[in-house]
């Protein structure tokens, strides 16, 4: 109690500020490279969930010292522990007799993952690693294994008439093995291009198996004002239910003037010589309070660029990622590594950056539209958003020293089904920002009256989440 | 009662049996007419009014004896039709002399356990507390013997029952939910009660889309719980990948083409080429005999006569040709026993006091009907 109470004073009393002023005051520069005397609360999370059951999720983790963070959670029957140096990651979780170990190395031109997976006495395996050729290049593996090849009968219909219980259905389609191999190339910030190739054995519901390939190009091209992300895969299908097809994806963001942000997106899905049979479409636009930056062209990539290529000089194997939690991350890890003091500064640099950078939304639209013709549905999405920022202010005007506030967003999706049936689904969420690490968010949600709450006569139950979130660096 | 329902089906006749038998071997006995016409969806239409509501009559005898009469005449082996839930209400009850006459002619009848509008059927075989009974009253009703109208009929036809029709079109269902929570319940209570009745799955809508879905019901298990599976098929363009899907016996429950002039073709060569290359094929069933639709898919039209009787009128004539002529050919000059020396009055296969009783002692009934 006494360092959880320690740790909100001194997160309260915002200490060494010098970034802009949120509601619990200015913002600090956190102490991520600092060593925890013993100890310093990094994260604490807390979420309250009630669909009719309630489930209650705690995630905490602390520093202890200068390179190990360990931590826990709690989320409804499922229990955690886990320790992180900057080289290796250790976790093992429990949930119902399910048990789940992870594990993984970073060494200077390799990062290996394993993954394994206990449940009703049989175990599934998997790993994942990558090697570094440069800065800029990395060649991606994984493999995964199942060792429950076992195949599902049904049970015989004498067995139902004995006891009158429907008989258990069989487990749902897995993947028996599998196997990948790809490169990701980062070209400076602004460009990232990613190739691979998984082929895998799947076990069908019905107990017969599938060989599946599956090749993928994927890129993400940000050259001044837009940046454009792209996915296209094919995946060929052998065995009874052959089959080839393909999914494209186009994402396309453009900054209008120095405040909008235009954003347009397409993903569809067809087999050739078929159907088309699954369509996405979206567009909407967001307003800043602030002049808004691409991730990959501010000033906090240049100095992540920069960090990167000094991170992996000193064989700390590092790659390129622009997600404010990957970031935190990669800033952690350095943060516990030997070398994190002569690191120190331009860590403190590269967030003082993406403070700086921030982006404050505070309107916006998105609307989609959307198929399905193997579920035999139609979507139509809109959603709508409004973000009050600090200090307070009306959301269509603008301030360089605005942060995000108040952010509420709501969500409407019609479901046109094929037996007729519209299922409405709303979601209203509601987030306050204290300041950059710290937020309370409530999230309600109705999914509807779809085909199945018709034909069970149910209405699914609406879900409402309330929750507190306290991460350090963030 | 003959003249009650005495037809005016002389323009049909005309077409088929009333020229053979002026030229038949008139020494030769007569036989029924053989069963060489493979299957055909017919409706269990209950009057001829487009809103046969609750106001009597709630079935009107010609239409049924309409219908059985060019099933039988045609020469068709087997029949499907949809045994429309209703909460047991007078659509349900109006399948069984459909389902009855049909039997004891000797054709084989694969009833559709569904139903035409709204969500009553699957909402009860969803709820366990009802699944039971409704399985088993359409067991009751359906699944029992019938006696052959003559003896001159080798045997009545079996009884075989498909779970739904189309249900990710229909309905809604997903594929996965259609396999999990209807198709395999019902499969283990109706096998229960009569481990030797044939279970259909359902078949997904005949189009693309229909193809998917029918590779992901069976990819969720659909060929565990079901002895044939369905398909229907408006084009060939799929037949390959239909080839592959199934491993058991394929009953292509729907198949046909609009319009008249095209309907011969369809039956010789499309059917032909089915079987030719979806070689598990066990059974395609026309669709359909008669509905409301004017140059789709009917064969025959049904209009009220003069004088209160019903008028079968030939709309698909090259298609009722050419299934009379393979009816010829298999007589081989044999005369055929005339439809009304076996169905003198089509009353005798109507809703008898048991089945009253019956579908009385459901927890569904006259309160229940949704009209």
């Amino acid at each position: 109690m006494a360092l959880l109470k320690a740790s909100l004073l001194a997160l309260l009393a915002g200490t060494g500020s010098e970034g802009p002023e949120y509601p619990l005051g200015p913002l600090r520069t956190p102490p991520i490279a600092d060593e925890a005397t013993p100890f310093r609360l990094v994260d604490l999370r807390y979420a309250f969930t009630d669909d009719g059951n309630t489930l209650s999720s705690f995630e905490t983790r602390v520093r202890v010292g200068g390179s190990l963070f360990v931590g826990g959670e709690v989320i409804g029957e499922r229990r955690g522990l886990f320790a992180d140096t900057q080289r290796i990651e250790l976790g093992v979780s429990e949930e119902n007799g399910s048990y789940e170990i992870e594990g993984s190395l970073r060494a200077p031109w390799f990062v290996l993952g394993t993954r394994a997976f206990h449940e009703d006495g049989e175990w599934a395996v998997s790993g994942a690693g990558s090697i570094r050729f440069t800065d800029d290049v990395e060649l991606l593996l994984s493999h995964s294994h199942d060792l429950d090849q076992s195949l599902f009968t049904p049970s015989p219909v004498e067995a139902f008439a004995g006891s009158g219980i429907l008989p258990p259905l069989g487990p749902p389609s897995r993947e028996l093995r599998g196997s990948s191999l790809g490169a990701l190339y980062q070209r400076g910030a602004r460009l990232e291009a990613l190739a691979d190739a998984r082929i895998s054995r799947v076990r069908t519901e019905a107990g017969f198996d599938l060989d599946v390939e599956r090749y993928r190009l994927a890129t993400l091209w940000n050259p001044d004002r837009f940046e454009i992300d792209g996915e296209l895969s094919y995946q060929k299908t052998s065995g009874r239910l052959s089959a080839k097809d393909f999914t494209a994806f186009l994402g396309i963001d453009a900054e209008v003037g120095s405040y909008l942000l235009a954003r347009a997106s397409t993903r569809q899905r067809w087999e050739p010589g078929v159907l088309r049979f699954e369509e996405d479409y979206r567009i909407g636009a967001t307003f800043f309070g602030r002049r808004h930056r691409f991730a990959r062209q501010s000033e906090a990539s240049a100095r992540l660029l920069e960090l990167q290529k000094k991170a992996n000089a000193l064989g700390y194997n590092e790659r390129r990622v622009y997600d404010p939690e990957g970031l935190r991350r990669f800033r952690e890890r350095l943060g516990l590594s030997p070398a994190r003091l002569e690191l120190k500064e331009a860590l403190d640099e590269l967030y003082r950056a993406l403070v700086r950078d921030r982006n404050v939304p505070q309107l916006g639209f998105e609307i989609e539209l959307g198929e399905d013709s193997i579920l035999g549905v139609e979507r139509r999405g809109y959603r709508a958003f409004v973000g009050v920022p600090w200090p307070v202010r009306l959301p269509f005007l603008r301030s360089e020293d605005s942060v995000e506030f108040l952010f509420l967003e709501l969500i409407v999706r019609h479901h046109d089904y094929s037996g007729g049936i519209r299922a409405v689904s709303r979601e209203l969420s509601l987030t306050a920002f204290l300041n950059r690490e710290t937020s309370l968010f409530f999230h309600w949600q109705d999914p509807g009256f779809g085909p199945e709450g018709v034909i069970l006569e149910r209405s699914p139950p609406s879900r409402f989440t309330l929750g507190f979130e306290y991460a350090m660096g963030r | 009662m003959g003249s009650e329902f005495g037809m005016n089906r002389r323009r049909f006749l005309r077409l088929g049996l009333g020229g053979l038998v002026g030229g038949s071997l008139q020494t030769a006995p007569p036989a029924p007419v053989p069963r060489v016409n493979g299957g055909i969806n017919i409706q269990p239409v209950r009057r001829l009014d487009p809103d046969a509501g609750l106001t009597p009559p709630l079935l009107v005898p010609g239409v049924v004896d309409a219908q059985m009469q060019a099933l039988y005449e045609l020469g068709f082996e087997h029949v499907r039709l949809t045994l429309s839930f209703d909460r047991f209400g007078p659509d349900f009850v109006a399948a069984i002399p459909y389902v009855r006459a049909a039997r004891a002619l000797g054709m084989d009848v694969l009833g559709v356990m569904g139903q035409f509008t709204g969500y009553d059927l699957v909402q009860a075989i969803a709820d366990p507390a009802t699944r039971d009974e409704v399985l088993e009253t359409y067991l009751d009703i359906f699944d029992t013997d019938v006696l052959v109208a003559s003896p001159a009929i080798a045997s009545s036809g079996r009884f075989a029952l498909q779970i739904l029709n189309e249900p990710t079109h229909f309905l809604g269902i997903t594929p996965l939910a259609y396999v999990r929570d209807f198709l395999r319940p019902a499969y283990y209570h109706l096998k229960e009660d009569d481990p030797r009745i044939t279970i259909v799955s359902a078949a997904a809508i005949g189009s693309a889309a229909g193809l998917l879905q029918s590779r992901e019901m069976i990819e969720a298990g659909l060929e565990l719980y079901c002895d044939r599976v369905a398909f229907h098929l408006y084009s060939t363009e799929f037949l390959e990948e239909v080839a592959e899907l199934a491993e058991k016996t394929v009953w292509v429950t729907e198949s046909g083409s609009r319009g008249a002039a095209s309907h011969r073709g369809w039956m010789s060569s499309t059917f032909d080429r089915i079987r030719r290359e979806v070689p598990t094929t066990g059974r395609i069933f026309w669709f359909d005999l008669y509905d409301r639709g004017t140059d789709g898919f009917r064969l025959i039209d049904l209009a009220p006569g003069l004088d209160g009787s019903i008028e079968i009128a030939a709309e698909s004539a090259a298609a009722l040709e050419w299934l009379h002529s393979r009816v010829d050919e298999a007589l081989a000059g044999v005369p055929p026993v005339p439809y009304r020396e076996l169905v003198p009055d089509i009353t005798l296969y109507f809703p008898t006091e048991d089945d009253i009783r019956i579908l009385g002692a459901t927890s569904f009934g006259p309160g229940s009907w949704r009209y």
